[in-house]
């Protein structure tokens, strides 16, 4: 593996990303902008109650409104359901997964899960005929009683699943239950370590369901051929993934579809699982055309996403120094309908940024009559560290100790054992705190009333999985990079600079291709911060593969050992032979055999490259009267391991704070008692507008990842996780009040306020 | 049968543009499925995220809230006719400089409505800013490089 | 030798001890160990011969992808994790 180096040419700068002129004057097609011949729009009846059985499901006076070309359900799928299948991720995660739960997220068959489950789909010449035909079709069920919360789920009589067991540690427990996994990690002898803390801090949180809030709408165009080819189009985190579960929903071989990815307007985790694509094709089976679905607003908040409410307990336990001695955390995580809520990753990162010799982690992934939920940026680790975060400013204050200060004094490092066992290669956790710790901003004086600052750590393992990459050399000295993983926010770009940093070429002289299924090797998700470190990994193989047939070839034009052949600056030349030197744009004019590099990798799970470590200073100003936090300055620091493309680490950094922000002070799903969303418009779902919000200061710190060529670290994800526990913070250090709930709105603020407010108007000098 | 469409005359990105709708077709629907000018994004479809601004006569819109029969007659402009022949026009090519998109399914929206304020105002203050792009909402980028990239913008429309 | 470490829910199999050193090159020779020296942890770990559904097994730092392929070293910590799931569909 090549030394990470300081002088790069590339690597660090600023060039116009490759797609981004198309971005900018409307040319780049999205999802929802693909046409193609003899398309149908096909829409989707959804399930108007939270919990039931499905009775009758009768399609006839649909099928008779002119226009209408197919209607189809849960029975059209080929194969039975009763069986557990490895989805793509799967196969990374070592799990399987229920095939019926997979094919009733997207068409149920028996039972009524949440509001918005799929129910039928029609498909129509035109999507207000397809509208019409939805609201013709009658759909007959029993209600039940809905488990809309963990302590409903874990205490309810109503079963969702009547087969589901507990999942502990690849054994079932049997009974019937709505708890779908039982998570344990246990470091040392917590029970005993707490009985000698000086002080301990023990509270209880919440947190309510959020969304990604991704600006376009799931969308998604199916052509079932008559030769059995299903060819998909649609914006997906992962075209591979999406390809082999809707093979696998539809139950036919992965060979024999092909996801031809899109343009995607946001995911953040929740384009990770398919939705339309699977319906779209067996609409398109039904009527011999192909078919498009597109989401409304309204079914994204209601049938997508979302990331879980929770309650939290957390308890931690220091000594007079300020030293955690022993750490408990007992997270319930909303699953929704089916099994999967983030509640394993939250367990891994709980107390990740700490060393902490004794510690108990339980985990509970309880099914609710919500809907499924699917991965939010960092997945888990924000509500943990909420939880984590807030707790050690309440130790750090009883200790009458800076908070950047307790946390660096338990900063974990290289070696640090994790409560899950593993033992950290090297990370950039205490370079982050001790950045927080001398930044200008931590150390800037607070001078207004009701203004109060706040600080909290955030960490996400990231992971590096699988990726490929090819590259071809044209006879001008440009190169082609053929990739798999689709770019939400530039990585088009990240990626093709590793590739130029190789082969001594610009930015723009690599000309980086997003392909289909069928044109690349199998490259897992844009997610888990992999991106660009781990498809960056295979780029840079695959240049290394172009510059060793270069090399080879040039040695043969000069009859000498490919051994005596360097290159540098761009030029190929002789170890021995001064006079033997060619230019890389000479060589690749020359004639021969086409150079065709590759690049393929498998990065391990997990914890690729030890994670990324970020950190958050927030300073707030609350109205007392009204409760409205304005957020008056923000600063995310985040290690990077080394920042390929600068302004894109600052951009993930940015926005990842922001979401942070919503989540903490506006963002949640109201719901009423029978399960339905009430807020499910972006006017009420009230996500940060530019009004909301300061500038968003940024520091990189760069902490080398170890094994990396250039050392990086993932970086879309880790900036999310501390926001809400920082603006908690420092909301208590304006207004002297804990908050124990997200969203930290205006009413809980001067419920807050109004409890205690003799405390308040003394301390604030009114 | 009876007709089922009407018929439009009007002006888009400076060409004189005919075309037949539904009544219950919204300008967004007509823009993007009728005329195929996919560039204007649906985000909400009820008014609230801005990525279907464009400019209708000399107000910017969201175009899912007006509906394709009542564009008889005005003048239309979207972001395919935002750039020049000679090139982008100095707030896409300061977008791009900034990095001020992510995944860019807002940008037109925020491109459309960046313009129109800098025509009016070609050196807004940042509250200036932040309040005009407030009914154009952006999940990737926090604002902080689109606000930059508006300075910027004016900085380069003031220079000439 | 590898220091295997007992992940908490499955010391009862062990009588409560955290971690064990067994000497072994695969992870299928570490389990048939590990289960000669406490019965029914490969009963716990495997199914047919492959790590159960559910389970990761991190080698030192990282999750490894295809853990019965990888060549273990002396002095190596093998960890048996619950798979993070949570966002595949």
């Amino acid at each position: 593996m090549a030394t990470v180096k300081k002088d790069y040419k590339v690597i660090g700068s600023r060039p116009v990303r490759h797609d981004g002129v198309d971005k900018v004057t409307g040319k780049a097609i999205y999802s929802a902008d693909f046409s193609i011949s003899d398309l149908l729009h096909g829409k989707v009846l959804r399930s108007p109650i939270a919990h039931g059985i499905i009775k009758k499901i009768d399609t006839s006076k649909a099928e008779k409104l002119p226009g209408v070309r197919a209607i189809v359900t849960s029975k059209d799928f080929i194969g039975s359901s009763d069986k557990n299948i490895e989805t793509a991720e799967d196969r990374n995660e070592g799990e399987t997964t229920r095939l019926k739960y997979l094919r009733d997220n997207v068409l149920a068959s028996d039972k009524l899960l949440y509001i918005g489950q799929p129910v039928a789909a029609v498909a129509a010449t035109s999507s207000h005929i397809a509208e019409e035909a939805i609201s013709l079709i009658e759909l007959e069920y029993e209600t039940l009683e809905p488990v809309l919360n963990t302590t409903q789920g874990l205490s309810s009589k109503s079963i969702i699943h009547q087969e589901l067991e507990t999942k502990e540690l690849g054994t079932k427990v049997p009974g019937k239950t709505n708890l779908a996994e039982h998570i344990q990690h246990k470091l040392g002898d917590p029970e005993e370590a707490f009985k000698h803390a000086e002080i301990i801090v023990e509270r209880e949180l919440t947190t309510e369901t959020v969304h990604q809030g991704y600006i376009e709408p799931h969308a998604a165009t199916a052509s079932w051929s008559k030769d059995g080819r299903i060819t998909v189009w649609c914006s997906t985190q992962g075209a591979f993934p999406a390809r082999d579960t809707t093979a696998d929903i539809l139950g036919v071989p992965i060979s024999q579809v092909k996801v031809v990815p899109l343009e995607i307007g946001g995911g953040f985790g929740g384009k990770i699982p398919v939705y339309l694509e699977p319906v779209a094709a067996l609409l398109s089976r039904a009527s011999g055309h192909p078919v498009k679905l597109v989401m409304s607003r309204k079914e994204v908040f209601e049938c997508t996403g979302p990331t879980p409410g929770t309650l939290m307990r957390v308890k931690i336990g220091a000594d007079k120094s300020g030293k955690f001695i022993a750490a408990q955390a007992h997270l319930e995580f909303e699953a929704g309908a089916f099994p999967g809520s983030p509640v394993a990753a939250g367990s891994y990162c709980v107390f990740a940024a700490y060393d902490i010799p004794n510690v108990l982690i339980d985990g509970y992934d309880v099914i609710v009559n919500k809907a499924k939920t699917a991965a939010y940026r960092a997945p888990g680790a924000t509500m943990a560290a909420f939880a984590t975060e807030t707790v050690i400013d309440e130790v750090a204050e009883k200790l009458q100790m800076d908070p950047a200060e307790i946390r660096l004094i338990n900063t974990a490092k290289k070696g640090t054992r994790r409560a899950d066992g593993p033992v950290y290669p090297t990370i950039g956790c205490e370079e982050v705190i001790k950045t927080i710790k001398d930044s200008e901003h931590y150390n800037s004086p607070i001078t207004e009333p009701h203004v109060g600052r706040g600080i909290a750590i955030g960490y996400w393992f990231n992971v590096g999985l699988e990726s490929a990459c090819t590259i071809s050399l044209s006879k001008n000295g440009t190169i082609n990079l053929v990739e798999g993983s689709t770019d939400i926010g530039g990585t088009r770009t990240s990626i093709a600079m590793q590739a130029a940093e190789v082969l001594g070429l610009l930015p723009e002289d690599v000309i980086p291709s997003v392909v289909d299924t069928d044109s690349i090797g199998f490259t897992s998700v844009t997610g888990g911060s992999r991106t660009t470190y781990a498809t960056g990994w295979a780029a840079y193989e695959a240049a290394i593969d172009v510059k060793n047939q270069m090399i080879s070839k040039v040695a043969g034009i000069w009859s000498i050992d490919a051994d005596n052949v360097e290159f540098e600056d761009g030029v190929f030349f002789s170890k021995q032979d001064t006079e033997l030197k060619m230019t890389f744009k000479e060589l690749a004019a020359k004639s021969g055999a086409p150079i065709v590099g590759r690049g393929s990798v498998s990065k391990g799970g997990m914890g690729a490259g030890g994670g990324s470590f970020a950190g958050a200073i927030c300073d707030v100003k609350i109205d007392p009267e009204t409760g409205k936090t304005t957020v008056l300055r923000f600063t995310c620091v985040q290690d990077a391991g080394k920042a390929i493309y600068p302004s894109f680490v600052e951009g993930q950094m940015q926005g990842g704070s922001v979401q942070g922000i919503g989540w903490a002070l506006n963002e949640e799903y109201f719901m009423t008692d029978d399960g339905r969303m009430t807020n499910s418009s972006l006017l009420d779902y009230r996500m940060p507008t530019s009004l909301d919000l300061p500038m968003i200061d940024t520091i990189i710190v760069e902490v080398p990842s170890d094994g990396h060529p250039y050392g990086v670290r993932g970086v879309g994800e880790a900036n999310i996780v501390s926001p809400p526990a920082a603006v908690a913070n420092a909301i208590y250090n304006a207004t002297g009040v804990r908050q124990s709930s997200l969203p930290m709105n205006p009413a809980s603020i001067t419920k807050g306020i109004q409890d205690h407010r003799s405390d308040i108007l003394n301390s604030m000098n009114c | 049968m009876t007709q089922s469409k009407t018929y439009v005359r009007c002006t888009i990105n400076g060409e004189d543009t005919e075309f037949l709708c539904e009544p219950r077709q919204s300008l967004l629907e007509c823009l993007r499925d009728v005329l195929r000018l996919t560039g204007t994004k649906e985000g909400c479809n009820d008014g609230n995220c801005g990525a279907c601004t464009i400019m209708l006569d000399d107000r910017i819109v969201t175009s899912c809230l007006v509906l394709g029969v009542e564009v008889n007659g005005k003048t239309i402009t979207t972001i395919e006719g935002m750039a020049s022949p000679e090139g982008l026009h100095p707030v896409q090519q300061a977008f791009l400089e900034e990095a001020a998109l992510q995944c860019g399914i807002c940008t037109p929206g925020f491109l459309i409505a960046s313009k129109a304020l800098l025509d009016t105002n070609p050196n807004p203050t940042e509250e200036e800013i932040r309040f005009w792009l407030a009914n154009n909402l952006c999940r990737c980028t926090g604002y902080d490089k689109i606000v930059r990239a508006v300075v910027k913008a004016g900085e380069k429309i003031r220079e000439g | 030798m590898l220091q295997v470490f007992i992940p908490s829910l499955m010391r009862k199999l062990t009588n409560d001890k955290h971690i064990v050193e067994i000497n072994a090159s695969s992870i299928t020779e570490l389990i048939n160990k590990l289960d000669k020296e406490y019965p029914g942890m490969k009963q716990q770990l495997t199914e047919g011969n492959l790590i159960k559904d559910g389970l990761s097994v991190v080698i030192n730092d990282e999750i490894s992808n295809n853990p019965l392929l990888e060549h273990l070293e002396d002095g190596f910590e093998i960890h048996f994790v619950p798979t993070i799931g949570g966002g595949t569909f």
